[in-house]
């Protein structure tokens, strides 16, 4: 019998930690990971009670609700807005995120756990921007997608949620079907400056 | 050979030494040529065949409007023909070879069709082998195509990566010139994200080429200060071998960036070629501009070539076409070549300037003919001896540099369709005006002083600047010479021409055959380029284009202006397939979606098969077993004892709201309003035209909490529909929904031994009392995992199929797999599943085609009369409810060992098959291990009422007549006794 303890990583046959691609002499371009077991839940408001999730999320769990595009970061969880009156309630190796939510909102939205169908995978360094430019549309200058910044778009025909979490730090939120083929045309655009799965 | 290379000069390299080839001929170059720049030096002039005529060409120009100088680059997979020679840079290891030629370069077959050149002028292909008609795909056209033509492909696979990406900035500066530095000064000094594109391997337009001060230095000088400067700016990026070749929506570019393409290998980490999307603010024109030909006799002899390339080739690579030249110009711009090529110690021998009133300029004491047309070239393919002047003279020289005036490089502000505006005084098309995006500047500005072209670029900078939003930096304009005349009388071509002369290179298009175009008819210039071939193929005639509109005009006695350009399009200079294609290559095509029970299927030896973007375990075939086999095993198992499968593809949505059960009773045609909580119902959904759209079972988990579920194929539309609906049509309701697709794996599992099985699995009550068909309950698998557990049924057994979270997917179905050991359990693919529905009559897509309603497929109970839903209106259409329409039945062949299949049409028993004796069609066709039968679902006229009848199954594709009989479509457990066992 299998371990039914944990589950299984939608990434667990691709991931091979190590270096790959191009040998740079100031190291590798980009370090991949990802964060697994990830609690994940979508927060999609009832009619009219978005100032009440507000306050609701706010009073229990200290988060702000942030604006479409916008993140907002607190006890480590993360609220990321991606749709008008929807966000992505993110909190690594968290557990149960979306009972405990749905115990304290579940009047005010739907709360669908995604941790299974969502999978994060994490983007540093000083190349991170110039590997998600080959995929996606979005303005990532440094300047103009700032830490907080999130983004709903695609990358080779696959949605994701890209949140800037730092300077050259970044969480791409995909959708687990398509996550092992979204690893590997993530690996594939970093080889030009190398890159280390940790 | 008449070429060669000056003992000093250039920008070139020339302690560093590469060794290339040419037709297997082994040369050498420097760092810093191009091909064509060394070709020349190793005295190489001749360097192809023309597409027609196959005669002997050389380069005519030194950059990207070349139309001669196609060379086959690289080999095996590697192999990139249509190269042109003045595009490619030279490296230590490039292979070339000429193209258009056989045997070879030097003894080509194909040049007897010049002795019969009179014969092929334009239209002639289409007048001479007109009959019979089948012989022109089986025999001329294959001929015509091999003896004219481009270069050849390798048939191999592309060895090298290829990626896009998008690039975003203030200003995009197209051209580093003079103009186009200038601009990138002005607009980043301004604070603006700048992006400086040029096609060219070094930076700086024509400022390498000519030999022109700049602020009292030279202007490489200036040109490395300027972009020193860029270059130290963050705000900045620049990009040599990077061609803008396209101009969309908005301020949108597309852009080609060559990046390995001046190696012989690769580096495989990075891509050869990057293929840009640029989203701009401003964009500013500084592509320079392009110098014409004359249109006179032997214009395209090797050895002939344009002043200004003539220049560049001197200036910047040390390499002249002969040892001694001749000017023909129509302007003053021509003379500058004589002072050029003077300057590098080659013997000039006349100016003959074609304008018999031409003011007097500066020569350096060249002598000048006024009034002198070239009317012939002598020579051979070697190069040339000398030049014909006004049908008679003939003055000897090894290279004859030509220069008919100037075309701005407008394509760029023309392709998003606003046309290009002749200018009678500057004799040119400019670039069309008040474009809000983008702004010319410098020559492709009509501006033809250094002097003016410098301060144009900085004025256009700047005006980038501020209308992205900068305030605009003031940037000191240098001093250049401004003194140089650029006076122009066109000369389109010379009519007392004695040899063939040419008005496109690349298309062997000559001055007869314009006014031939206009004489037949075809007068009007996009007819004309079509005729003639004029402006087509690589180079889209960008230097002919504006000599074929001027004969035009004359033939047509209309002006250049009346007469107009063709259509600017995209690309600018061609692009490979592989930048368009980018890194969606191979596994990348399309996005892999992958089950979450993929892994557990694989290692029971599924076979895949790919249903769109996922890979769907098909079968599990034992050793020695094909899919048949494999099918039919499975099913008997299933059906006799207990079988699972991966059905986690379906769409699943979930919907939760205080109006969730009033938006799904929209939905749906049939009611759901009163579904209980813990029950689940198959539901029909309609298209706004009335036509079935999709269906699948929507269960109620709590008073406003539903889960629904799709078709595999139809997810993402009824995701859609679904946000439709909602936002459009019924926005007052409060409802939520979101897709949990991925976040649940799913599984069948099905067979009189199925409640025993997931019993051991599941801690609930599973007897039919307390679970009757079409339960749904939240249970708890294995002690610790939530799950869903639903009582439905596709292949008409007892069955259940149960949701967990994905990453518990295959620990489930393995346990699963365990606890149903003693029960005989088998894994069933996709196979089984089609054939058991098929059995049992369930439509899918096959038969929610978009052309059945739900009273064509037997579900005319479900469209309800009692309220209201998306479709209805259209379902009610009389023409959806006529008894003669075609109705769903099951069709079995009479001798059951005989296979028809999906597509094939149903006709009369003595019917001849014909649209007219056309009735019906089957949808789906299976092999019924049950049965021990192939059967079908197929749309008969009339069909409820004919079961019984004998018809004939016509296949015209594969060839199969059969006779079968009409049946009702659900083969088996008609009453669906096992259903509810």
């Amino acid at each position: 019998m299998p371990d039914t303890a944990l589950p299984v990583s939608p990434l667990a046959h691709v991931m091979r930690q190590g270096r790959f691609g191009r040998t740079m002499p100031e190291g590798p371009g980009v370090t991949l990971s990802t964060v697994h077991p990830c609690e994940i839940a979508s927060v999609i408001t009832a009619k009219g009670k978005t100032s009440a999730l507000a306050a609701a999320l706010k009073k229990d769990f200290g988060v702000a609700l942030p604006g479409m595009g916008q993140s907002a970061s607190a006890r480590g969880l993360m609220m990321v807005g991606v749709q008008p009156d929807s966000w992505l309630a993110v909190q690594p190796g968290g557990s149960n995120l979306a009972a405990r939510l749905e115990d304290k909102a579940g009047k005010l939205a739907m709360i669908t756990s995604q941790s299974h169908g969502r999978t994060l995978i994490r983007m540093t360094g000083p190349r991170a921007r110039d590997v998600l430019a080959k995929g996606t549309a979005v303005d990532l200058h440094a300047a103009t997608f700032k830490p907080g910044m999130a983004a709903a778009t695609q990358i080779g025909h696959v949605g994701v949620t890209i949140v800037c979490t730092g300077a050259d730090s970044f969480d791409l939120i995909t959708l687990s079907t398509f996550a092992a083929g979204f690893w590997d045309g993530i690996c594939e655009l970093s080889l030009e400056w190398g890159y280390e799965v940790r | 050979m008449t070429s060669f290379r000056f003992d000093k000069g250039g920008l070139i390299e020339r302690q560093t030494r590469l060794n290339f080839s040419f037709d297997g001929k082994a040369m050498t170059g420097h760092a810093g040529d191009t091909l064509a720049s060394a070709l020349l030096a190793n005295g190489q002039l001749l360097m192809g065949r023309s597409f027609k005529y196959h005669r002997p060409r050389s380069v005519v120009t030194c950059g990207a409007a070349e139309p001669n100088a196609l060379m086959e680059i690289g080999k095996g997979g590697r192999l990139e023909p249509n190269t042109r020679a003045t595009m490619q840079e030279l490296y230590d290891g490039l292979v070339a070879k000429s193209q258009n030629r056989w045997p070879t370069l030097e003894r080509d077959f194909g040049a007897i069709t010049s002795l019969a050149s009179s014969l092929f002028v334009a239209g002639f292909y289409y007048k001479t082998f007109m009959w019979p008609k089948k012989f022109w795909e089986a025999i001329y056209e294959p001929i015509i195509r091999k003896a004219a033509g481009l270069g050849n492909l390798s048939h191999e696979a592309d060895p090298d990566r290829y990626e896009k990406g998008y690039m975003h900035c203030d200003v995009l500066v197209v051209g580093s010139g003079p103009a186009g530095l200038m601009a990138a000064l002005a607009a980043a000094r301004s604070g603006a994200r700048v992006v400086v594109a040029d096609e060219h391997a070094r930076l700086g337009g024509s400022i390498p080429k000519e030999r022109e001060e700049i602020d009292g230095r030279t202007g490489t000088d200036w040109a490395g200060n300027v972009i020193g400067e860029l270059s130290a700016m963050k705000n900045v990026r620049l990009m040599p071998r990077t061609t803008v070749f396209g101009a969309y929506d908005d301020a949108v570019f597309g852009a080609l960036e060559r990046v390995q393409k001046d190696v012989a290998e690769p580096d495989h980490n990075v891509p050869v070629e990057k293929l840009w999307r640029i989203i701009t603010k401003r964009c500013v024109l500084a592509a320079g501009a392009e110098e014409r030909p004359i249109v006179f006799g032997g214009n395209d002899r090797p050895g002939v070539m344009t002043a200004s390339a003539m220049r560049a080739f001197a200036n910047q690579y040390a390499v002249a076409p002969g040892r001694s030249v001749a000017v023909f110009t129509s302007t003053d711009s021509g003379c500058r070549t004589a002072l050029d090529m003077k300057a590098h110690g080659v013997h000039v021998e006349v100016i003959l300037d074609a304008r018999k009133d031409a003011t007097k300029i500066d020569t350096g004491g060249v002598p000048v003919m006024r009034g002198a047309l070239v009317t012939d070239v002598k020579g051979g393919k070697h190069g040339m001896s000398g030049v014909e002047i006004n049908g008679h003279d003939t003055i000897p020289c090894q290279s004859l540099a030509m220069s008919g005036g100037w075309s701005p490089v407008v394509h760029l502000a023309c392709m998003r369709g606003a046309k290009p505006v002749w200018n009678e005084e500057l004799s040119c098309f400019m670039p069309p005006a008040h474009d809000p995006w983008i702004i010319p500047a410098g020559s492709a500005n009509g501006k033809w002083r250094l002097g003016d072209c410098l301060a144009d670029g900085a004025a256009a900078g700047s005006k980038a600047a501020a209308d992205a939003g900068f305030k605009a930096a003031k940037v000191a304009v240098p001093k250049a010479r401004d003194d140089a005349s650029h006076a122009v009388s066109p000369l389109w071509w010379v009519k007392a021409s004695t040899g063939k002369a040419f008005v496109d290179y690349q298309n062997d298009v000559t001055s007869k055959d314009l006014p031939l175009a206009a004489r037949e008819g075809y007068d009007h210039i996009e007819l004309a380029k079509r005729y003639t071939t004029s402006g087509m193929a690589t180079d889209q005639g960008k230097l002919g284009n504006v000599n074929a509109i001027g004969i035009l005009a004359e033939a047509t006695g209309k002006s250049i202006a009346e007469i107009g350009t063709t259509t600017f399009r995209p690309f600018y200079t061609p692009v490979s397939f592989g930048a368009l294609g980018g890194q969606h290559v191979g596994n990348h095509f399309q996005p892999v979606r992958r089950s979450p029970l993929h892994g557990w299927a694989e290692k029971l030896g599924a076979a895949f098969v790919e249903t769109g973007q996922w890979h769907r375990s098909s079968w599990f075939p034992r050793e020695g077993e094909g899919w048949l086999a494999a099918m039919t095993r499975e099913v008997l198992n299933t059906r006799k004892n207990v079988g699972i499968c991966d059905v986690s593809t379906l769409g699943k949505i979930e919907i939760k709201g205080k109006d969730a059960a009033e938006f799904i009773n929209r939905l749906y045609s049939n009611t759901f309003l009163k579904l209980l909580v813990g029950k689940a119902r198959y539901g029909l959904m309609l298209r706004e035209d009335g036509f079935v759209g999709d269906d699948g079972t929507t269960s109620r988990l709590g008073e406003n909490h539903f889960f629904m579920t799709t078709t595999t194929g139809h997810a993402a539309q009824s995701m859609r529909d679904i946000e439709f609906a909602q936002h459009a049509l019924w926005p007052e309701l409060d409802v939520q929904y979101g897709s949990v697709t991925d976040e649940w794996a799913q599984m069948a599992v099905a067979g009189p031994k199925s409640r025993m099985v997931l019993s051991r699995v599941v801690n609930a009550d599973l007897s039919n009392e307390a679970f009757p068909f079409l339960s749904a309950r939240e249970v708890t698998v294995l002690g610790h995992i939530p799950g869903r557990l639903f009582r439905i049924s596709f292949s008409g057994e007892l069955a259940y199929e149960l949701a967990v979270p994905a990453g518990f997917g295959e620990a489930v179905a393995s346990a699963i797999m365990h606890a149903g050991q003693p029960h005989g359990i088998l894994p069933y693919g996709l196979e089984a599943l089609s054939s058991m529905r098929v059995e049992k009559g369930f439509i899918t897509h096959n038969e929610i085609n978009g052309r059945h309603t739900a009273g064509d497929v037997g579900l005319g109970k479900m469209v309800s009369k009692q309220k209201d839903y998306i479709g209805r209106m259209m379902n009610e259409r009389e023409g959806l409810n006529d008894p003669d329409r075609m109705q769903m039945v099951g069709i079995r062949p009479m001798d059951p060992a005989k296979r028809f299949r999906s597509g094939a049409h149903l006709v009369g028993l003595n019917d001849k098959p014909s649209t007219a004796t056309d009735q019906g069609y089957l949808s789906s066709v299976a092999w019924s291990p049950t049965l021990n039968s192939w059967i079908g679902l197929g749309m008969l006229k009339r069909g409820r009422e004919r079961h019984g009848e004998r018809l004939i199954v016509w296949d015209g594709l594969r060839e199969v007549y059969l006779e079968a009989e009409v049946c009702n479509p659900v083969f088996i457990d008609p009453e669906g006794e096992k259903t509810h066992a």
